[in-house]
């Protein structure tokens, strides 16, 4: 029997109705990740007056949840302004933070703007390696200060890792470190490519053979053999139905990763981009079907894929081609969790 | 048994949005989710922090062809039921 839950987000996926945004507050970042898939953006970010629209436009939308991202979404300075316009329409926040520049009057801040969550980045488990992905030297401290804060004050914590080349030894380590300071952990072996398709910073993630040496109850929410598989590739998905991404330029996407520009909201209302005029390509997005990803869609290697249609725009341009660099990924992850089975059958 | 006098006030904490012919009410924290119909609707949208309980009341009966006894007993069901909910609570009566 289906719950009040799944009933109501089945209206939004029917209507596809706009239910979860993430939204790029800003790209400008104190930090510069070795692999960061933002290139440097002009600064004409949306106004306060502009994202006070934007969040009026979402709440009559009917959307509930709003991630805001960055870059870093401190580095605005009227960042305290947008956590209370957000506050003000009712919408549940997530904060996706560098955690670097987060201290008891942020915090405060958050509390006050009903902040429910916070995703902090960590790319190591010892400053040496967290500063040197970063290229921010200070901001492994910086961020350990800010989760004891953001955690004492009762607002939850996930510690986002994407392993890489330079921190794959420190994995074990740094999932050790996020159950000592009491919070989530989530780790993720996919680079995307930069919002250009340029994917020359995809050559930072694992090599198969690397993948096949990780402990697959680390990886994603921890692929442990009978468990988790189900959350295989996504051949298709809600990105342009009940998800959407907005750019620091009101840009607007059917997802963060799925960067296709459907619209800005600076000269059109969200209603005329999401539902009444609806860009060709949004149009085909919704109508896919999993078995348009024809290659994929039978592949033995779909349950350890985690290409997402997103992804594989980035690198290829259609969203019905498979992800090269996610196939790879995907050999050395049932490797991986092959090995993992015969050691604990 | 509330009183007629009583100013109900939203509880901000809920995330209120129309969904067709639904409102819906998110709560602030864990999965909680409440629905109203079209009446419930209206009640909800009668209330904004200065109406007193007999006041929306006239609304209802202005409203709908119903009769105010009956609306009164059905209105105070369903506030009773939101106030239960965490979805409203009072201003000091007058």
């Amino acid at each position: 029997m289906k719950s009040l839950r799944d009933e109501v987000n089945l209206k939004y996926f029917r209507a596809q109705i706009i239910q979860t945004v993430l939204f790029e507050v800003t790209h400008r970042c104190p930090s510069d990740c070795i692999h960061c898939l933002l290139l440097k953006t002009p600064k004409d970010e949306l106004t306060l007056d502009e994202i006070e629209n934007l969040f009026h436009q979402l709440r009559d939308e009917g959307t509930v949840n709003i991630g805001l991202s960055g870059g870093e979404p401190f580095m605005r300075k009227d960042f305290p302004e947008i956590l209370e316009l957000a506050a003000r329409d009712n919408f549940f926040l997530t904060l996706v933070t560098t955690g670097t520049m987060i201290n008891h009057h942020e915090v405060n801040l958050l509390l006050k703007s009903r902040v429910r969550n916070v995703e902090i980045s960590l790319l190591g488990a010892n400053s040496a390696t967290h500063d040197t992905i970063m290229r921010f030297s200070g901001a492994f401290n910086r961020m350990i200060k800010a989760v004891n804060l953001l955690r004492d004050n009762g607002i939850g914590v996930l510690l986002k890792t994407t392993v890489l080349r330079q921190n794959k030894q420190e994995l074990p380590a740094m999932a050790k470190l996020a159950h000592e300071l009491k919070v989530g952990f989530q780790s993720n072996i996919s680079v995307l490519p930069q919002e250009n398709g340029d994917c020359t910073i995809q050559e930072l993630a694992l090599s198969e053979d690397e993948v096949a040496g990780l402990d697959p109850s680390l990886v994603y929410g921890g692929l442990i053999p009978g468990e988790n598989l189900k959350d295989g590739a996504i051949l298709a998905c809600t990105a342009g139905i009940t998800n959407a991404g907005i750019s620091p330029q009101g840009d607007i996407f059917p997802c963060i990763i799925l960067r296709y520009k459907i619209g800005n909201i600076r000269n059109r209302t969200l209603k005329d981009i999401w539902h009444d005029n609806p860009d060709p390509f949004l149009s085909r997005l919704r109508e896919f079907q999993e078995e348009d990803a024809a290659e994929c869609f039978n592949c033995k290697l779909k349950p350890f894929c985690r290409r997402c249609p997103g992804s594989v725009y980035l690198e290829t341009g259609d969203i019905g081609k498979p992800s090269p660099a996610s196939c790879v990924l995907a050999k050395g992850l049932m490797r991986a969790y092959n090995a993992y089975q015969r050691r604990c059958p | 048994m509330v009183s007629l006098n009583a100013i109900p006030l939203r509880n901000d904490s809920f995330a209120v949005r129309e969904i067709g012919e639904e409102t819906v009410f998110f709560a602030d924290k864990g999965d909680e989710l409440h629905t109203l119909n079209e009446i419930g609707a209206f009640i909800w949208n009668t209330i904004d922090g200065k109406r007193m309980l007999h006041e929306i009341l006239d609304c209802i009966v202005d409203e709908y062809e119903v009769s105010k006894e009956i609306a009164e007993k059905d209105m105070l069901h369903f506030i009773s039921e939101l106030e239960t909910k965490g979805i409203i609570n009072f201003k000091q009566e007058k």
